[in-house]
């Protein structure tokens, strides 16, 4: 199969279809958001000569009817977001931390904020993930039957799970944008912690816009915890960056989460404090941005001061503002071939197409 | 020439697409309706219609059993709007509640629906205006006791049966209707904006609360759903209806008889309203109106 447009890319500045350069200046073979618009364009209205996918989305029930397969709607595996990354401008945002630190709630906090309304002067586009998020959701609903709200713990096995928001800015450009998050179990970023072969296992952090690193709020409100939650996040930050995964290309944010919890504890509220100078000290040579914030995404109890969703709109400006330079780091592992099938096949079945 | 055009009217179960098509047909059968659209012929098939009907025009409920065939219409309309007016074949393939959460769940559609139905260019989308899943948050519970929100003034009509367990059922309905535009848009584009008429059933219910348009109603019960019709213009050209085909609560005790005897036709009883205007009229026919061409 020949293609008409055998250069392409989703990636904001990226001018590969004039320049057949990537914008990252690695080999076109490695980078996931040429390879993956490609094929995404293949298959977007030109007649798809393999058919291979098409004979996936026609697939007999057990009644045997002819059925298409729809979207499965729950989160995207990491080269799934690659087809939509390459629809597009994207921002891929990993979230990092240890177990319970709140990395699920902060995403699933940032889609509610959209169920009512436009949010950080964003407005809701359309979504990959719909029923994924409403998962995570679901225990913070009234009708779940809960009387304090949760959210489901990310499994330890599973790989990158990553969630998908589109959204419109409202900048004079209104700018469409694909907000890819991804979230991990914490117990991969403990394992990094202590072996540098499981800190390069995650070496998908390469192709984050942004890395968030949250520290739990809750730990920090307990003086025996506190000093260790610090310790843990300088030694996630620093195990990434001698594994490579990180570089003086990343922009990191260091979040404390649960900020209601120490609203109230001035001695905490400088602890945090502390520790952000800490890590601000030992990284910020090291890396491209390093940006501190604080957050309630979802409050025990919420208050004037601290209501649903405090400290998102600024993370998400953060993290929706334009690029100024190309912040990837270079990947030297280019995708395993079975990787390459599998994003071609969902680029096939679920062409992501941006509206004219 | 009579011009043919499909709409695909859907919407989960309950959301009162059998009641819009009982009192269209009731508005429209007769010669001197005072609606825009009008019949030019009665059609060859129109038992279902006439059944819908039936119970519709005595106010008895049209039941929701699994026996109630969900038939496709097709009706010979006039459009008086214009002059001479043209005429058009509306088709009406129904998709049935039951039909669009098995699609959803599944996440399948058969081959079948997406050959005859979803190439349409046009879609009736339902929606109750109270009974739907909400999923009104504790958080939200919270700021509305603060007087931060206004969840406290959300009505708890809807099938909200408590559990702690997850099923794809439970996602929110903004949400599950959302799914199908997008799937509609991805699976079967038709290289043009469709044009959307979003009808809020059962408007009735809504007297006495501050929501007075269809557009309030949207940006207030379905934020999402909102954002993502105004942001997504070059798939949907968009606009909501308020309707009450009914015209009022069968089980508010009072009894049919007491609220018939003040309509002196069909029509009267329909109440519709439009966008941004709270203004009521009685023309059932005006989201058909919103999906014809120059609508």
């Amino acid at each position: 199969m020949t293609s008409e447009l055998p250069h392409s890319c989703g990636q904001e500045q990226c001018n590969v279809r004039e320049t057949g350069s990537c914008l990252e200046g690695i080999a076109l073979e490695d980078c996931p958001h040429y390879q993956l618009a490609s094929e995404a364009e293949e298959a977007d209205g030109r007649g798809i000569e393999d058919n291979e996918g098409a004979a996936e989305a026609n697939e007999i029930d057990l009644t045997g009817t002819l059925v298409r397969e729809l979207p499965h709607g729950d989160a995207l595996t990491l080269t799934e977001a690659g087809v939509v990354s390459g629809a597009g401008p994207s921002r891929l945002i990993v979230l990092a931390g240890d177990r319970d630190c709140g990395k699920t709630t902060l995403i699933t906090s940032l889609y509610e904020s959209f169920l009512t309304g436009e949010f950080c002067d964003s407005r809701f586009a359309g979504s990959m993930t719909l029923p994924g998020f409403e998962q995570r959701a679901f225990l913070a609903r009234l009708d779940s039957g809960v009387e304090i709200a949760d959210t489901p713990r990310t499994s330890a096995a599973a790989s990158l799970l990553v969630l998908h928001l589109c959204l419109v800015t409202a900048d004079p450009d209104s700018r469409r944008l694909h907000m890819l998050l991804g979230d991990l179990s914490g117990e991969r970023y403990r394992l990094s912690r202590e072996s540098q072969a499981d800190a390069r296992e995650l070496r998908f952090l390469r192709y984050t816009d942004r890395l968030c690193l949250l520290i739990d709020g809750e730990k920090i409100a307990s003086p025996r915890e506190r000093i260790g939650a610090i310790d843990e996040a300088q030694g996630t930050l620093r195990s990434l960056l001698e594994a490579g995964v990180l570089g003086d290309k990343s922009r990191i944010d260091v979040v404390c989460s649960k900020w209601d919890l120490l609203q109230d504890d001035d001695r905490a509220a400088e602890f945090v404090e502390g520790g952000f100078a800490d890590v601000r000290e030992a990284f910020e040579n090291e890396v491209l941005e390093l940006h501190f914030g604080r957050i309630a995404a979802r409050p025990a109890q919420v208050t004037k001061d601290i209501p649903h969703g405090f400290g998102l709109d600024a993370l998400l400006r953060r993290w929706i503002s334009p690029k100024v330079s190309p912040d990837r780091i270079e990947s030297p592992l280019p995708p395993a071939r079975d990787t390459e099938r599998e994003c071609g096949r969902f680029a096939r079945r679920y062409p992501v197409k941006e509206p004219k | 020439m009579t011009a043919a055009r499909t709409v695909l009217l859907c919407g989960l179960s309950g959301t009162g697409k059998s009641s819009f098509l009982a009192a269209l047909w009731g508005s429209i059968r007769n010669k001197n309706t005072s609606c825009a659209l009008a019949l030019a012929e009665l059609g060859e098939e129109r038992e279902y219609l006439e059944n819908l009907w039936r119970k519709w025009v005595r106010a008895e409920p049209i039941e929701k059993s699994a026996s109630e065939i969900v038939q496709p219409v097709e009706l010979h309309l006039l459009d008086k709007r214009s002059q001479p007016p043209p005429t058009l074949l509306l088709q009406i393939p129904d998709m049935s509640g039951e039909t669009f959460r098995e699609q959803f769940e599944s996440r399948q559609w058969t081959r079948e629906f997406e050959n005859e139905f979803a190439g349409a260019e046009s879609v009736l989308l339902f929606a109750h205006s109270v009974g739907m899943q909400e999923g009104t948050t504790l958080a939200e519970v919270q700021h509305a006791r603060l007087g931060l929100g206004n969840a406290g003034n959300k009505p708890t009509v809807g099938p909200n049966d408590k559990s702690d367990s997850w099923e794809i059922r439970r996602c929110r309905t903004q949400v599950q209707l959302i799914d199908l535009l997008q799937c509609l848009a991805r699976e079967v584009p038709i290289g043009r904006p469709r044009r959307l008429a979003f009808v809020i059933s059962a408007w009735d219910l809504l007297d006495g609360t501050p929501l007075k348009t269809p557009n309030q109603w949207l940006r207030k019960r379905m934020g999402l759903m909102e954002q993502y019709l105004a942001t997504n213009p070059s798939l949907f050209t968009a606009e909501a209806f308020g309707v009450s085909a009914q015209g009022f609560d069968y089980e508010d005790g009072k009894g049919p008889d007491t609220h018939l005897e003040g309509f002196a036709n069909s029509a009267e009883r329909v109440r519709v309203l439009c966008g941004t205007d709270p203004t009521v009229r009685h023309d059932i026919t005006e989201p058909l109106q919103w999906l014809l061409p120059g609508g």
